[in-house]
């Protein structure tokens, strides 16, 4: 689904990402950790290109992200991102959130898209809030909104970038039971994440990166149990 | 020089000039005001483009008609820039109530880009990355997500430069355009009386910019509720 | 950033201002020359040098040496020079102040440098009609003077402290000025003048009903077009200066122009010099 081959960024003068070669297949969860600043949230942008690459290849889906020929909109039809803050749209209903997208990019009938925009509402939890906006939620209800919202474009891989980072702990669950059910049902998801629970527990695979690069990757059980490298096994004592 | 009833009497008899000017002031601010929205629409979009070719012309554009004066842009678009353009294709240029106009779009349109920039800039970099990661286009995402809110944010700042303009359209009374302040001015020369005149023009100007901040406050509050 | 299309919508909004105001008036024939029209009911004002009540002695020096240059030509030959078609003999007026003193005072003479042709300033020097006929008259009579730039008000102010001897600066002589100063015989005849497009066929102020008359503001012809028209005629072009207002005229905003006949000529010359 996902193919990563030497992607390399920067920032002016800062090297964010030094090569980084990365595969996700369909239906795997995986999960990236790391301190901040290591890139995780860089690299995940660099899948549906809210970032440009600078070297190397992204393929999503089979479409070469870094060939300029390839419509960047339609790939990012196929990829659903969450945000660390949410980023609803504070001038539209709930339901209009998760409607719009379908409605102006899909060019469905406006039923089709609000039937779908309530489904989606009740799976997360949120039904009696289609017509609240966004400024009268909380952060989890928030956050369950905007997974609905990129939901609804149907597409074939979530990104989620710090999904839990940015709300009370209180919060933390009911979001993350959403992304679950996510997983259970066969998404094809990348996690950047600090909640190490969720990602041993989810996660098939866990990336740990530090300054810019891969350290060491491995299933859940291995890598938090025996972490091989020291910066890994830095970073998990830190955390855990 | 006394304040005394006669200065109105004057004005009294100078009356039609002073309709008339009220009436050309509002339908001269009304139409700036449109057309320079529309103009400061592009510029200020323009001025957000990475590409050189688009910002820079809307740059120096703004930078111009902000860095002079408008008095010296009516004259030079009126007696200058007009006659010109209007002497390459043998016509005669209009009358002064277009350079008016032309004048005061080109000025205000450049406030107005700076304004809609400015609001622009304001969103959340989040909204746009939002909808783009939901397959919009740039221009959707503008349209749609971007432009709505800014709208809002710039309402206020909107609302002081339609008032700034109204009040400023007196300038063009320089090219003798039949409006407001014109009027104060033929009527003041005319009769020797200063009061009468300045006092009624500035009456007349203070109900037009009153009446535009209740419909500005207005706007604002319905579009803040929603 | 996708903003072809707004850079095309803003030409095509540049393009629709300009095609819309140039729809919006007739071709234009090059109107290059202009003629001045007289109007009998256009009075005539009388611009004498003006000194403090009872200061007799300059006042006979200045009329007798007028009445000389009026006699002899000279006074012909600077009207020529400054109001004529430009093919008076504009020789260098010699303007070597008077050294024959009979009694060796130097008067003070003031003037507003800042109504050409009579008195403008030119690289640090006044210039002008009155600036000639002074240095004329001065020479004739006998006189020393020194002139210098006063501005109107201060003007009239020094003569009555008696810090200025005399002012020459198109000063009309009025009756009301009359109970406070005594004024010179009459050096130049001021009336208003219509100035229109040579192929007009206005020959006199009424002809003008209905079209546009620029003029400048509040002054002698203002008031006689608002008199002819009604002050609030909506014709009428008040304007900060007759310069502005005969800008106009060329450019075909206006149908005429109405104002000193001085500062028409002059302009006229000008513009059939060009």
């Amino acid at each position: 689904m996902i193919k990563m081959t030497n992607v390399k960024k920067s920032f002016g003068a800062l090297e964010v990402l030094k090569g980084i070669s990365l595969q996700v297949t369909e239906k795997e969860v995986v999960c990236i950790i790391g301190p901040s600043g290591s890139g995780k949230s860089t690299l995940l942008r660099c899948i549906n290109l809210l970032e440009n690459v600078q070297g190397g290849h992204v393929f999503v889906d089979g479409y070469d992200l870094t060939n300029p020929k390839t419509d960047i909109n339609q790939v990012r039809t196929e990829v659903g991102m969450v945000f660390q803050h949410f980023n609803l749209f504070p001038h539209k209903t709930v339901l209009e959130n998760i409607t719009m997208a379908p409605i102006k990019v899909r060019k469905w009938p406006k039923d089709k898209a609000e039937e779908k925009g309530l489904a989606l509402l009740k799976k997360v939890g949120l039904s009696d809030k289609a017509n609240a906006y966004p400024d009268s939620l909380s952060g989890g209800q928030k956050q369950r909104v905007a997974i609905a919202r990129a939901l609804a474009m149907e597409p074939k891989i979530m990104l989620f970038d710090e999904p839990t980072s940015a709300l009370d702990p209180e919060m933390v669950k009911e979001v993350l039971d959403v992304m679950k059910q996510l997983a259970k049902e066969g998404m094809t998801m990348v996690v950047v994440t600090h909640e190490m629970g969720f990602a041993r527990e989810v996660g098939d695979r866990v990336i740990f990166m530090d300054e810019g690069y891969i350290i060491e990757e491995n299933v859940p059980s291995k890598l938090f149990a025996e972490p091989k490298h020291e910066r890994t096994q830095a970073f998990l004592s830190k955390v855990l | 020089m006394e304040l005394d009833f006669t200065t109105f009497i004057k004005v009294w008899e100078y009356r039609e000039l002073f309709i008339r000017g009220f009436f050309m002031t509002l339908y001269l601010t009304s139409i700036s005001v449109f057309l320079g929205l529309i103009l400061g629409l592009f510029v200020g979009l323009s001025k957000l483009s990475k590409r050189k070719l688009v910002y820079w012309p809307a740059k120096i554009y703004v930078d111009v008609f902000r860095g002079t004066p408008l008095f010296v842009q009516i004259l030079m678009i009126h007696v200058a820039v007009i006659p010109s353009i209007f002497g390459i294709f043998d016509r005669i240029p209009p009358s002064a109530f277009f350079s008016g106009i032309v004048a005061l779009t080109l000025n205000s349109a450049a406030y107005i880009a700076e304004i809609f920039r400015g609001g622009i800039q304001s969103i959340d970099k989040g909204q746009m990355e939002a909808a783009r990661s939901l397959g919009m286009t740039h221009n959707q995402s503008m349209k749609y997500i971007i432009l709505p809110q800014a709208f809002k944010r710039m309402l206020p700042p909107l609302g002081n430069e339609f008032i700034a303009l109204l009040k400023d359209s007196s300038l063009v009374a320089i090219i003798a355009v039949n409006e407001l302040a014109y009027a104060g001015f033929i009527t003041a020369k005319s009769t020797f009386y200063r009061w009468g005149p300045y006092i009624t023009v500035a009456i007349l100007y203070l109900i037009l910019t009153m009446a535009l901040s209740q419909v500005v406050a207005y706007l604002e509050r319905r579009f803040s509720t929603e | 950033m996708k903003l072809k299309g707004l850079t095309f919508g803003l030409l095509a909004l540049i393009l629709l201002l300009v095609s819309v105001g140039l729809t919006g008036c007739g071709s234009k024939e090059t109107v290059n020359d202009f003629k001045l029209v007289k109007d009998p009911s256009f009075e005539v004002e009388n611009y004498g040098m003006m000194v403090k009540k009872g200061n007799t002695e300059l006042l006979e020096k200045f009329n007798e040496g007028l009445k000389i240059i009026k006699e002899n030509g000279v006074y012909d030959e600077i009207y020529q020079k400054y109001f004529g078609n430009g093919e008076g003999k504009s020789d260098e007026n010699k303007q070597d102040k008077n050294t024959e003193a009979s009694d060796g005072k130097v008067y003070k003479i003031g003037t507003d440098a800042a109504y050409p042709p009579f008195e403008k300033q030119e690289g640090g020097q006044i210039v002008g009609f009155d600036v000639d006929i002074l240095a004329a008259v001065a020479e004739e009579a006998g006189f020393q003077y020194e002139l210098f730039h006063a501005g109107w008000d201060p003007l009239f102010d020094g003569i009555d402290k008696g810090n200025i001897d005399a002012g020459i600066s198109a000063i009309t002589i009025t009756e009301d000025r009359k109970q406070l100063y005594d004024f010179s015989d009459p050096y130049f005849e001021a009336t208003q003048l219509i100035m229109v497009p040579k192929d007009s066929t206005v020959a006199s102020l009424a002809d003008l009903e209905g079209k546009k008359i620029g003029v400048q503001s509040a002054t002698t012809g203002h008031i006689a077009v608002q008199e002819a028209f009604g002050k609030t005629y909506e014709g009428i072009k008040g304007y900060e200066d007759t310069p502005a207002a005969v800008d106009d005229l060329i450019a075909g905003r206006l149908d005429a122009v109405v104002a000193d006949n001085a500062v028409l000529q002059e302009y006229l010359k000008v513009l059939n010099n060009k």
